[in-house]
């Protein structure tokens, strides 16, 4: 102890410690973990719906368009390729282009979700959502299918909307100084949010389009 | 201050400190994950995944469907965690424990469930 330097009056105020954004990482994989479970939960109740009512389920599924769904998985890939590289770029000290892959990480979330609210209109003009009687007078199982596709693919659109929240802040903080190369924990975590959306959709699509 | 004080962003951006070691592990600020090839070629095989899981669908497979399709969801999920979410390179025991760990309890909680309906 009495080897070390004496500190200097009012340095402790100054003092910051050494930045670890470890911390801030394993937070934000828990909490990747309860949304994991989240969806699984939904996952099991398709799955156990999908069970009992097979027929109906390939018949509801022969409903939605499959070249919507398949490019939209092509655009969500997409957005998670730029997201690493923004990542990439800004650990390399380049925020300008970091800025640029957030920027089409965005355009390709607007194009998700116009694709995904074009479907939506769709099946609104035919009488298939939720309480529709059109929807009530089909089989049970169809009923059932509609409203897991609507609840799910809903809950995940909202997610889309919360990444893409997340990857402005982004943008917008890299801009002002504020989120530097030396403390990258936001952009870093905003883009695991983004990779999850992605993983999330990849067992949604199959499950959902390509069951017919 | 004068206005050519304020520093640039690409000067806000230098590399500090190379030894600064901002991920809790071994690797330094300065030397990101990965390389731009590798982030393609791993997002090329996943639209090739795609686009093979959606060319399956045609197939008679039957039963054997829901595996397949379970199986290429399963490997493009891998992809996106190990390449583009860093596990790959994650040093801290407890992250690239985290997935299994959340995996074994879903299993649990669609295994006991599957115990009561298909038994009940």
């Amino acid at each position: 102890m009495s080897d070390r330097p004496a500190v200097a009056k009012g340095e402790a105020a100054t003092h910051t410690p050494p930045y670890n954004p470890a911390g801030g990482r394993l937070g934000m994989w828990l909490f990747i973990c309860t949304e994991v479970l989240l969806f699984g939960g939904l996952f099991l109740l398709y799955s156990v719906y999908r069970y009992r009512y097979a027929a109906d389920f390939h018949a509801a599924s022969a409903l939605l368009d499959r070249v919507f769904g398949t490019t939209n998985t092509i655009v969500l890939i997409t957005s998670s390729l730029t997201v690493v590289l923004s990542i990439f770029e800004f650990e390399r000290g380049r925020p300008s282009r970091t800025r640029l892959y957030i920027l089409f990480t965005l355009l390709c979330g607007f194009a998700f979700l116009g694709i995904k609210g074009f479907e939506w209109a769709a099946k609104f003009e035919h009488g298939l959502y939720p309480g529709a009687a059109h929807l009530l007078s089909r089989p049970f199982g169809e009923v059932l299918y509609f409203g897991l596709y609507f609840t799910m693919t809903g809950l995940h659109a909202v997610h889309v909307i919360v990444g893409m929240a997340l990857l402005f802040t982004a943008w917008l903080r890299i801009g002002s100084g504020k989120l530097r190369r030396m403390r990258p924990a936001f952009l870093e975590n905003a883009g695991l949010f983004w990779h999850l959306v992605d993983v999330i959709w990849i067992f949604l699509f199959p499950l959902f389009y390509l069951i017919s | 201050m004068s206005k050519e004080a304020r520093p640039t962003l690409e000067e806000l951006n230098a590399c500090d400190d190379p030894e600064l070691d901002v991920h809790g592990g071994r690797r330094g600020i300065c030397h990101p994950h990965g390389s731009v090839p590798l982030y393609v070629g791993i997002w090329a095989f996943l639209v090739c995944l795609t686009l093979l899981t959606v060319t399956m669908a045609g197939w008679k497979l039957g039963a054997l469907a829901i595996v397949a399709v379970l199986a290429i969801a399963a490997t493009k999920s891998t992809l996106v965690l190990l390449g583009f979410m860093h596990l790959w390179w994650e040093d801290l025991v407890v992250i690239r424990l985290l997935v299994p760990i959340v995996l074994v309890t879903l299993a649990i909680f669609i295994g006991l469930t599957y115990t009561d309906i298909l038994y009940r």
